[in-house]
């Protein structure tokens, strides 16, 4: 518990120094209440007419998936990757942490610096009391498992420079699509984007307004997601390990 | 005690270290000399368990949180402050408030705790990894030419600090270029050419055996010559 609170609490002194990671984090709520404030929203009679539709939930429905879908990813890649390249861990092994005090402090920092935004989001959706505690509950296990997701990149990459460019496709993949396929009206898109856990986030956010959401099947697929990626995850840490990382060989 | 029996290392099929043997006994300060590229700092990664060996068996005489380590890489938080780099392994080793601040001060960075470590010089970065070797007051301690790069009078500060490990019972295993510094500091000293150790003992001791009509005991000449010897030999 102290070793993690200490890497906890160093996390967040090294990100106040970090503006990169800084905006990425803060971008997207900043970006998503403006657009709370400006977006028009379809009228009655209009194509893609919704009842009860706001501008709130619009952006926060564009913006959110796209938030956990790099905010988490990048910031928990990042610092592994730096860690790694910069030849920290040998020092923090040699202290006495081991690579679960280590995962778990990034993951604890991940969690802590996502939850502000996660109200945001939640907030100018203007969801009902249980729409909301269903939409902070699959974004706190959405963000965990982009985190697993970023953990993974960062121990796959041997630069910072590659866990930035691994980072960008996985953000791209799931922060886009998602966003893209209401928009376009694409099937083989639509298709793969459903089994996304980004695109049922959105789901999530439209099942008090959208009768045809099944959110059970929703929250499934995410939950999906998550254990793929803690598989993912497991398969690549056997492998690679952080250890391995040291011996420089 | 810090042994080393019969470790061979091989990195591809370049033999590294060769059937090497040392052995260093407690509170002592021991010097391992060579030229650039003959191994000193894969000894000392291996001694430190960052690598392993191929052949032969190492043991150090200390738990893993009692072992310092300071190595070229750094590994600092560049962003982060003087003060807090240090504050994260006192918390990990679980030390109170003021031993960060003691060994900043032991090391003349006290002046300099709230500068990001970007903002440093070459010789301020090396103290503050020594510092974060020493914070916990290791029983053995590996330093990986600790005074390259430094002023004189930096240098002579960080011997004074090492000797005063020393007197508190710490085991000293360091790597050096600087002949003047391993007479100075170092209770014994091994000369390593090529992965092998080709002479060891006080520094006196090996300066008398091979130029023992000097008066100054003269580690370069003993080295070169030494070196030369050895190439010599080799081929
Ligand atoms: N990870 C590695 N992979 C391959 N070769 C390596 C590796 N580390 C060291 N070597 C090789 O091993 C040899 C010894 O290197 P080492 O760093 O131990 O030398 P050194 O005595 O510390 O030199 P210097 O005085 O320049 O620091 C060198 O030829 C080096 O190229
Ligand atoms: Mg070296």
């Amino acid at each position: 518990m102290r070793i993690v609170s200490a890497l906890f609490l160093n996390n967040f002194r090294d990100l106040l120094k970090t503006p990169t990671l800084l905006i990425s984090l803060l971008m997207f709520p900043a970006i998503a209440v403006i657009m709370a404030m400006f977006l028009p929203v379809p009228e009655y009679g209009e194509e893609n007419y919704l009842e009860g539709l706001t501008a709130g939930l619009l952006a926060a429905s564009m913006f959110a998936p796209m938030f956990v879908a790099m905010g988490p990813i990048n910031t928990a890649s990042n610092s592994i990757a730096e860690d790694i390249e910069k030849k920290r861990l040998r020092f923090l092994i040699m202290a006495g942490v081991n690579a679960g005090h280590y995962l778990a402090a990034i993951i604890l920092f991940v969690m802590a610096t996502s939850i502000p935004p996660i109200i945001v989001f939640g907030l100018i959706a203007q969801l009902s009391v249980f729409g909301f505690s269903v939409f902070f509950g699959v974004m706190l296990v959405s963000t965990l498992a982009a985190t697993v997701l970023g953990a993974m990149v960062g121990i796959l990459s041997k630069s910072l420079q590659q866990a930035g460019s691994i980072s960008i496709m996985a953000m791209m993949f799931f922060g886009f699509i998602p966003m893209f396929v209401p928009m376009m009206d694409i099937d083989a898109l639509s298709n793969i984007a459903q089994f996304l856990f980004t695109y049922q986030l959105r789901e999530v956010m439209f099942y008090e307004l959208v009768d045809d959401v099944n959110l059970l099947r929703a929250i499934g697929i995410i939950l999906a997601n998550f254990a793929v990626f803690i598989a993912l995850f497991a398969y690549v840490y056997r492998k690679r390990g952080l250890k391995g990382k040291l011996s420089e060989e | 005690m810090i042994k080393m029996q019969n470790v061979s290392k091989r990195f591809g099929d370049k033999l590294v270290l060769d059937d090497v043997n040392l052995e260093v006994p407690v509170g002592r300060i021991f010097g391992l000399l060579g030229p650039s590229g003959s191994g000193k700092t894969t000894i000392i990664n291996i001694l430190a368990k960052q690598i392993p060996a191929c052949v032969g068996t190492s043991s150090v005489e200390a738990k893993p949180f009692e072992v310092g380590l300071m190595l070229d890489d750094d590994g600092l938080y560049e962003r982060i402050s003087v003060k807090h780099n240090l504050e994260l392994f006192a918390r990990i080793y679980g030390l109170d408030k003021t031993a960060a601040e003691q060994t900043l001060r032991g090391v003349g960075l006290f002046e300099e705790r709230d500068k990001p470590v970007l903002k440093l010089s070459r010789g301020m970065k090396q103290r503050l990894a020594l510092s974060r070797a020493i914070v916990h007051k290791p029983k053995v301690l590996f330093l990986d030419e600790p005074t390259a790069n430094l002023d004189p009078n930096t240098a002579r500060g960080i011997h004074g600090l090492i000797l005063g490990l020393r007197e508190r019972g710490t085991t000293v295993f360091l790597t050096t270029h600087n002949m003047q510094e391993a007479v100075n500091l170092c209770d014994e000293i091994a000369l390593l050419y090529k992965g092998k150790i080709i002479e060891s003992g006080t520094p006196e001791g090996v300066c008398q055996k091979y130029n023992s009509y000097k008066t100054i005991p003269d580690l370069e000449s003993v080295f070169i010559r030494l070196t030369e010897q050895a190439a010599g030999g080799a081929v």
